[in-house]
C-alpha cells in the first residue's frame, strides 16, 4: 500500500519542470528511459511505486498526467527518448492547440471545456492506485496554461477528492524586472488565490532566484530555461526522497508537511539546495567542504534559497525540515543543531515550540555526485510574505489602470465583472496578514 | 606428623608418637629422662632390629598424668585422670587399653604440632618451597664437612624442627648398633656383595645385609655382619636413594590408586622410573666393571651424587605436591624454577617439561580441537554438563583459577578459554566440523619453555579462529542481516511496513485485548510484508518475523498486547539472548506506542487541513478552530522531535557505534557480544525501566494527545454536522425561493450561525474538553522538560534541547514574557 502521488504537470514550464523530474526520478531508480528497469537496478530499499505503477509488461510508467494547450512541448517530449516512458493516455493536448495565449481566463476556460476529458483522466489515475496520498500540481503561475488550467484543476481537486492532499510546485514569475508577459501579475493573483485557498502545501520557486543562482552559484552567466529547471527538478527529487526512500519518519506526504505547516493557511514553502552540483549541471566549481554542518549551515543562508524574499527584521522560521541526503554522520546531526542554536543562525516563530527537523536519506546508488553530502531545505519562512506583497503591487499598478483586462472578460468568470481580481486581491491580503501575524507571540489568538 | 609419614607400617606410627611424646616430656625432671632412657634400652634390647613399643598401661597413664600435672598445677585434672584410670583398668571388657591411652595422650599433643604446621603453610607456597630447598642445601653442606656425623635419616623433607631433634636420638640409636655390631662379628663383609645389596636397596627392597629401618630415613645393617665403622658410614649415605626412592615410589603408587593425578601423576612415574632405570644402569655398570676397575662404596657415593641430589628435590616436589594435582602441580612446580642454583633450575626445567607434557597436552586438544579430556579436572579450564545449550557461550566453560600454572597470565588463559570455546562453538552451534578437522593438523606441538611461542602460538590459534568463527556469522549466519532486520522491524526503521501495519491494525488494536486474535493479526503481518519493502528482504529473515501478543491483563486494549516479534535461533541467539529479544520488544512497544500517536495526531492535521476549506463559513468557530491547529502542532512538534531524538541520539548513532566495532574492534565472540549488549543498552536505555518518572511521563503525555486527539475530532465532526445543516437548509430555502415563497421562513434557523441552543450546550462542552487536555498537555509537557533540565543525564538533556529548539518553553517556564525573550534572539536572516 505505498502511499501513491499523482503528478499533474500543466502548460509549457510545468510539462518542462516534469520533463526534467521525470528524468531525475528515472535515473535515481535504475529506470531505462523506456521505463524498463536497468540491469544494474536491484531492490535497494527504494519505492518506486509512490511515482511509478508497472504496466503489465512490468515496465514502470510515471504517475503522471501531461496537460497543456498547445502542442510544442509535449511534442518534445514524445519526441524524446523518454517518449515511451509515459502512459500516451495521459497526455492532453487542446483540440485547436492554440494555447492560452499568457491570459489565465483562457486557460481556466479550457479546463472548464475540457473538464470532463481531464478528470476522466484524473479518475483513471486515481483508481489505478491502493491509497493515494495527494496529487502533486507542477506548474507556473505566470502564464495562462498553467496558471489558469492549473487554478482550475485546484479548484476541481478539492471538490473531486475532499480528502487528498493537494501539493503543488509553483513556479513564481521573475518580478524584480519586466517581463514580456505585462499580464503576469494578473495571472499570479488568480493564481495565489487558489493556491491559497485550494492547495495543502505550495512549494515556491521563483524564477528570479533560479537565475540569480544559476549565475551565482553554478557560474552560468546566461542560464537557459532547461537549466534552471533542473535546479527544480533536483529540488523535487530530493524532497521526495523520504517518500521513495522509505525510513523511520517522514514515509508519506502528511508526515513531511504536517509539521512544517502548522496552520493551514500558512502553507507555502521554500526550499534551498546546497550544494548545486549534481545532475548535468556542466561548469560547476567543486564545493569545498561537505559535511552535515556545512550543509545545514549553507541551507540557512539566503543566497541559496530558490525564493527572493526581502524578510524585514521580524521575519522567522515557522518550520523547518532538512533533508539530508548521503553519508551523513548521524552523530553530526545532534552536533550541527547545537551550533545552529549557539550561533543564532535562524529565528523562529514566538508563539510556540519549533525546530530544525532533519530527515538523513539515502542516496541513491545510481547516480554518481562528486559529494559527499547534499541536503534540502524545506522551510515554512514568513518573509514569503514579501514576495506576494510585490505581487500585490505589481498588481495594484495594474489593476489602477484597468490595463489589459480586456482579454480575461472572455472567460466565464468575469463575464459579470472583475470582482474575481478583487477577491483573489483581498484574499493574498489576507495570507499576507496571516503570515505577518505568525510573527508575533499573539498569533495563537489570530483571528478573534 | 601422622598423616604425613603416611608409611603403612603400624609400628612405625607407633615409633614416631612416641617420639613426639618422649620430646614433649624431655624437659622434664630428670627421673623421666632416666625412665626413658631405660626405656629406651629395654626396647632395643628386646627388639633388636625392629623395636616396638611396650604396651605398658602405667607407663602411659603416668605420662598423662604428668603432662596434665604440667599444664595445670592445682593437680585436680590429675587426680580426676588416676580416679577415671582406675576405673578403666577395672573394666574388663575393653582389650586395648594401652593403646586408648596412647591415643589420647598422642592426640593431646596434636594441637601444638597443628599450629606449627599452620604457621608454615600460612607463608606463600612458593616461599614455602624454596625455603625447603635451602634447607635441603643446609643439610648438603653437613654431610660435606661433617662426613662421619652425618646422619642417614636426615631426610630432606624431614625439617620440622621436630623432625630435626630426632637426629641425635638416631644417631644416638645406630652408634649404639654399631658399637654392639662390632663387638659382637668381627667377619668383614666384602665390598662386592655390599654394593649388590645396595643395588636392591636402591630400588627400595631389602638387601641381604641392609634392610630398611621401620622408620623413615633409616636402614640398618644387620649386625651379623661385620662390617666397619666408616663402610656402614657410606653404606648408610647411600642408603639416602633408596629412601628417597620409596618415598618418591609411594607417592607416586598412592596418587595412582586415587587416581587423581591423572596424566601427569602417571608421567611423573615414567619420569621416575626413567631416573631409577639411569642410576640402575650405573650400578650395574659399576658391578660389572668391578673388578677391572676396582668400584668402591666410596666410588659410588661420588658417582650417585648426582642422583641423590635429584631424588633429593624429586622428595621435595613430593612433598610440596602431595595434595596439588594438574595446573595447580605445575605451578608449584613452575615457582621453583626461580631457584638461583642453575643446577637445580635445569633440572627443575627438565622435570617441568616432562611434568606438563599432559598439559600440554590437554592445551594443544583444546586449542586445536576444542577438546576438553580431562577427567580428573586437572585443566584450568572446567566444562559445566548442565548449562542449558542456549547460554552455552557465556556459561558452559570457565577458567579454574586454582589450576592455572602461573606462566599463563590471566589475559593469556582468557583467549585460550575463547579459543576452544569458539572451536566448540563452531562444531556443536554452527556445524562446521569440515574447517575444524582442516585446521586439526595445522597445530604446533606444544612443550614446556619459550612462553613466547607459547603465545605466539596461542595467537596464532586464537586469531585463527575468531576470525573463522566471525566470518561464519556474518556469512553463514548472516548476523548483520538479523541485527538490520531487528532494527528495520522492531525499532520500526522499515516506516512503510510500520505505516501499512499502523493503518490495517489499528482499528482492531483499539479493541479490548482477549477479542484479538493470533491468526488475524499474523495475517496482517503477513500482507503488510507483502505491500510494503519488507517483501524484497531475505526470506530467511521475514520468516523469523512474527506477531506475538504479550501477557494481558484485565483492560488491557489490543495496543497494550500487540507486539512483534523476531525468532533467532542457534547460534546467533548467543547474542541475541531471549532476554535481549525482551529488551528489544519492550523497545518495540514503546516505540509503537509513540508511532500510534504520531498517526493520530496526523490524520487529525489531515483533518483540519482538508476540512478547512468546507467549514471555513462557520465564523463562530474560526478561533476555537485556530487554537486547535496552534495546539495540535505543539502536539506534533512534540511528537516528532521525540522521534527524532530517539532516532538520531538514540538509534542511529548507537548503530553507527555497533557496526564500527564489529567491523573494526572485533576480534573475537566476546567482544562481539559486548558491543551488541552495549549497543542494547543504549537503544533501551529510555525504557529500561519502566516505572522510572521519565517514561512514565512520556507515556502521560501520550495518553493526552490521544484524549486531545478524540475531543478535536468531536469538534470536527460537529462542524462538518453543522455544514450539513445548513446545506440542508441552504437547499430547502432554494427549492422555496424557486416556488416563489420565501426562502427562509420564520422557524427555520439561521443559515450562517450555530443554533442557540447548540451554540450554548454542544459547543462549550467540546471546547471544554479540548481546553482541558491542551492545559493537561501543556502542564505534562512544562514538568518533563522540569524533569529533564534536571536530570544528569546528557542523553537526556539533548531530549530537552530537541523538544525546546527555539527556547519557547524556556521563556514560559521562566515566566518571562516571551517577547523580550525573543528581543535578544531575533537575528536578521
Amino acid at each position: 500500500m505505498p502511499r501513491e502521488i499523482i503528478t499533474i504537470q500543466a502548460g509549457q514550464c510545468g510539462n518542462q519542470i516534469g520533463q526534467e523530474f521525470w528524468g531525475q526520478l528515472c535515473a535515481e531508480h535504475g529506470i531505462s528511459k523506456d521505463g524498463t528497469l536497468e540491469d544494474f537496478a536491484s531492490e535497494t530499499g527504494d519505492r518506486k511505486d509512490v511515482f511509478f505503477y508497472q504496466a503489465d509488461d512490468d515496465h514502470y510508467i510515471p504517475r503522471a498526467i501531461l496537460l497543456d494547450l498547445e502542442p510544442r512541448v509535449i511534442n518534445t517530449i514524445t519526441t524524446s527518448a523518454y517518449a515511451n516512458l509515459y502512459n500516451p493516455e495521459n497526455i492532453f493536448l487542446s483540440k485547436d492547440g492554440g494555447g492560452a495565449g499568457n491570459n489565465w481566463s483562457l486557460g481556466y476556460g479550457a479546463g472548464e471545456r475540457e473538464a470532463e476529458e481531464i478528470l476522466e483522466k484524473l479518475d483513471r489515475e486515481a483508481d489505478g492506485s491502493d491509497s493515494l496520498e495527494g496529487f502533486m500540481l507542477l506548474h507556473s503561475i505566470a502564464g495562462g496554461t498553467g496558471s489558469g488550467l492549473g487554478s482550475f484543476l485546484l479548484e476541481r481537486l478539492n471538490d473531486r477528492y475532499p480528502k487528498k492532499l493537494i501539493q503543488t510546485y509553483s513556479v513564481f514569475p521573475n518580478n524584480e524586472e519586466m517581463s514580456d508577459v505585462v499580464v503576469q501579475p494578473y495571472n499570479s493573483m488568480l493564481s495565489l488565490k487558489r493556491l491559497t485557498q485550494n492547495a495543502d502545501c505550495v512549494v515556491v520557486l521563483d524564477n528570479a532566484a533560479l537565475t540569480r543562482i544559476a549565475c551565482d552559484r553554478l557560474h552560468i552567466p546566461n542560464p537557459t530555461f532547461a537549466q534552471s529547471n533542473q535546479l527544480v527538478s533536483t529540488v523535487m527529487s530530493a524532497s521526495t526522497t523520504t517518500l521513495r526512500y522509505p525510513g523511520y519518519m517522514n514515509n508519506d506526504l502528511v508526515g513531511m508537511i504536517a509539521s512544517l505547516i502548522p496552520t493551514p493557511k500558512c502553507h507555502f514553502l521554500q526550499t534551498s539546495y546546497t550544494p548545486y552540483t549534481s545532475g548535468g549541471i556542466d561548469n560547476t566549481k567543486s564545493v569545498r567542504k561537505t559535511t552535515v554542518l556545512d550543509v545545514m549551515r549553507r541551507l540557512l543562508q539566503p543566497k541559496n534559497r530558490m525564493v527572493s524574499t526581502t524578510p524585514s527584521k521580524k521575519s522567522c522560521y515557522v518550520s523547518i525540515l532538512n533533508i539530508i541526503q548521503g553519508e551523513a554522520d548521524p552523530t553530526d546531526v545532534h552536533k550541527s543543531l547545537l551550533r545552529i542554536r549557539e550561533r543564532r543562525l535562524a529565528s523562529f516563530i514566538p508563539w510556540g515550540p519549533a525546530s530544525i527537523q532533519v530527515a538523513l536519506t539515502k542516496k541513491s546508488p545510481y547516480v554518481q555526485t562528486p559529494h559527499r553530502v547534499s541536503g534540502l531545505m524545506l522551510a515554512n519562512h514568513t518573509s514569503i510574505a514579501s514576495l506576494f506583497q510585490r505581487t500585490c503591487d505589481q498588481f495594484d499598478r495594474l489593476r489602477k489602470r484597468n490595463a489589459f483586462l480586456e482579454p480575461y472578460r472572455q472567460g466565464s468568470l468575469f463575464q459579470d465583472g472583475l470582482e474575481e481580481f478583487d477577491e483573489s486581491r483581498e484574499v493574498v491580503q489576507d495570507l499576507i496578514n496571516e503570515y505577518e501575524a505568525c510573527e508575533n507571540s499573539d498569533y495563537v489568538n489570530y483571528g478573534q | 606428623m601422622l598423616a604425613r609419614n603416611g608409611q603403612p607400617s603400624g609400628d612405625q606410627m607407633d615409633l614416631d608418637d612416641q617420639d613426639s611424646a618422649r620430646i614433649s616430656t624431655a624437659r622434664e625432671g630428670h627421673d623421666a629422662r632416666i625412665a626413658a632412657a631405660q626405656e629406651y634400652c629395654l626396647r632395643i634390647l628386646g627388639s633388636r632390629i625392629a623395636p616396638s613399643l611396650v604396651s605398658d598401661d602405667v607407663h602411659i597413664s603416668d605420662l598423662i598424668k604428668k603432662k596434665l600435672m604440667r599444664e595445670d598445677t592445682t593437680s585436680s585434672k590429675a587426680i580426676r585422670f588416676s580416679h577415671l584410670y582406675t576405673k578403666l583398668s577395672s573394666c574388663s571388657v575393653l582389650t586395648n587399653k594401652w593403646s586408648v591411652l596412647y591415643f589420647l595422650l598422642a592426640i593431646s599433643d596434636q594441637p601444638s604440632t597443628a599450629a606449627k604446621e599452620n604457621s608454615l603453610s600460612a607463608q606463600p607456597t612458593s616461599f614455602l618451597g624454596l625455603h625447603n630447598l635451602e634447607s635441603t642445601r643446609v643439610h648438603q653442606q653437613q654431610y660435606d664437612t661433617e662426613y662421619e656425623d652425618i646422619n642417614i635419616s636426615t631426610h630432606a623433607r624431614r625439617e620440622s624442627p621436630q623432625a630435626r631433634t630426632t637426629q641425635p636420638r638416631d644417631s644416638a640409636y645406630t652408634d649404639l648398633l654399631n658399637d654392639r655390631n662390632t663387638d659382637s662379628e668381627e667377619r668383614e663383609v666384602d665390598e662386592a656383595d655390599l654394593l649388590r645389596d645396595l643395588i636392591f636397596v636402591f630400588q627400595g627392597i631389602d638387601g641381604k645385609m641392609i634392610k630398611f629401618g621401620a622408620e623413615s630415613g633409616t636402614c640398618s645393617i644387620d649386625p651379623s655382619f661385620n662390617i666397619s665403622s666408616p663402610t656402614r658410614g657410606l653404606v648408610k649415605q647411600l642408603t639416602e636413594l633408596g629412601w628417597l626412592y620409596r618415598d618418591i615410589n609411594h607417592y607416586i603408587k598412592t596418587t595412582l590408586e586415587e587416581r587423581t593425578a591423572g596424566l601427569v601423576g602417571q608421567h611423573e612415574i615414567v619420569d621416575y622410573f626413567r631416573l631409577i632405570a639411569v642410576l640402575e644402569a650405573n650400578i650395574t655398570k659399576d658391578t660389572n666393571t668391578d673388578g677391572s676397575k676396582g668400584l668402591s662404596l666410596k666410588r659410588l657415593l661420588v658417582w650417585t651424587q648426582d642422583s641423590l641430589q635429584r631424588l633429593r628435590l624429586m622428595a621435595v616436589m613430593v612433598e610440596c605436591c602431595q595434595d596439588l594435582h594438574g595446573g595447580a602441580l605445575i605451578s608449584m612446580v613452575h615457582d621453583y624454577t626461580q631457584h638461583g642454583d642453575p643446577l637445580i633450575q635445569q633440572f627443575l626445567h627438565h622435570m617441568l617439561e616432562r611434568i606438563s607434557a599432559p598439559f600440554y597436552v590437554m592445551l594443544q586438544r583444546w586449542i586445536y580441537e576444542g577438546e576438553l579430556e580431562d577427567p580428573c579436572g586437572e585443566f584450568f579450564i572446567a566444562y559445566n554438563p548442565d548449562v542449558d545449550e542456549v547460554e552455552m557461550w557465556q556459561k558452559k566453560y570457565s577458567i579454574r583459577k586454582k589450576m592455572l600454572p602461573a606462566f599463563i597470565g590471566v589475559p593469556l588463559a582468557e583467549k585460550i578459554l575463547s579459543i576452544g570455546k569458539s572451536l566448540n562453538f563452531l562444531r556443536y552451534k554452527c556445524d562446521d566440523a569440515e574447517w575444524l578437522q582442516q585446521s586439526h593438523g595445522v597445530g604446533k606441538s606444544l612443550k614446556y619453555g619459550d612462553i613466547a611461542e607459547l603465545e605466539g602460538s596461542i595467537d596464532e590459534a586464537y586469531s585463527g579462529t575468531s576470525q573463522r568463527l566471525l566470518h561464519l556469522l556474518s556469512t553463514k549466519f548472516k548476523l548483520i542481516d538479523h541485527l538490520t532486520a531487528i532494527k528495520r522491524y522492531i525499532l520500526l526503521g522499515q516506516g512503510d511496513f510500520i505505516q501499512h501495519l499502523m493503518e490495517s491494525l489499528g482499528s482492531n488494536l483499539s479493541q479490548p485485548a482477549n477479542t484479538l486474535f493470533r491468526h488475524n493479526l499474523t495475517g496482517t503481518l503477513e500482507t503488510a510484508i507483502r505491500s510494503s519493502n519488507a517483501q524484497y528482504d531475505d526470506p530467511e529473515v521475514l520468516r523469523r518475523l512474527d506477531v506475538r501478543l504479550l501477557e494481558l491483563s484485565q483492560g488491557d486494549s489490543g495496543w497494550d498486547v500487540f507486539s512483534l516479534d523476531y525468532h533467532v535461533d542457534s547460534p546467533i541467539n548467543t547474542i541475541l539472548t531471549p532476554a535481549a529479544m525482551e529488551k528489544y520488544l519492550t523497545m518495540f512497544n514503546f516505540l509503537w506506542r509513540l508511532k500510534r500517536v504520531e498517526y493520530a495526531l496526523l490524520s487529525a492535521w489531515r483533518r483540519q487541513t482538508t476540512s478547512a476549506r468546507a467549514i471555513r463559513p462557520i465564523q463562530e468557530l474560526v478561533p476555537e478552530l485556530h487554537h486547535c491547529r496552534i495546539v495540535c502542532s505543539e502536539m506534533i512538534h512534540f511528537i516528532c522531535q521525540l522521534q527524532y531524538y530517539i532516532l538520531f541520539e538514540v538509534l542511529e548513532c548507537s548503530w553507527d557505534e555497533l557496526l564500527k566495532t564489529i567491523k573494526n574492534d572485533t576480534t573475537d565472540m566476546d567482544s562481539l557480544i559486548n558491543a551488541h549488549t552495549k549497543y542494547l543498552l543504549d537503544v533501551t536505555f529510555l525504557v529500561a525501566s519502566r516505572d522510572n518518572s521519565m517514561m512514565r511521563r512520556l507515556l502521560e503525555l501520550l495518553a493526552t494527545i490521544l484524549d486531545y486527539k478524540v475531543a478535536q475530532d468531536n469538534l470536527y465532526n460537529f462542524a462538518l454536522a453543522e455544514i450539513e445543516r445548513r446545506e440542508r437548509l441552504a437547499q430547502k430555502a432554494d427549492w422555496r425561493t424557486r416556488h416563489g415563497q420565501w426562502g427562509l421562513t420564520d422557524e427555520d434557523e439561521a443559515l450562517d450561525k450555530i443554533p442557540d441552543e447548540q451554540f450554548e450546550e454542544v459547543v462549550p462542552s467540546l471546547l471544554r474538553a479540548l481546553n482541558e487536555y491542551s492545559m493537561q498537555f501543556k502542564r505534562e509537557l512544562s514538568e518533563l522538560l522540569v524533569l529533564l533540565a534536571e536530570d544528569g543525564d546528557s542523553n537526556l538533556r539533548f531530549l530537552s534541547f530537541r523538544l525546546d529548539f527555539n527556547e519557547f518553553y524556556l521563556g514560559s517556564l521562566k515566566g518571562v514574557s516571551m517577547d523580550a525573550g525573543r528581543k535578544s534572539t531575533v537575528v536578521r536572516l
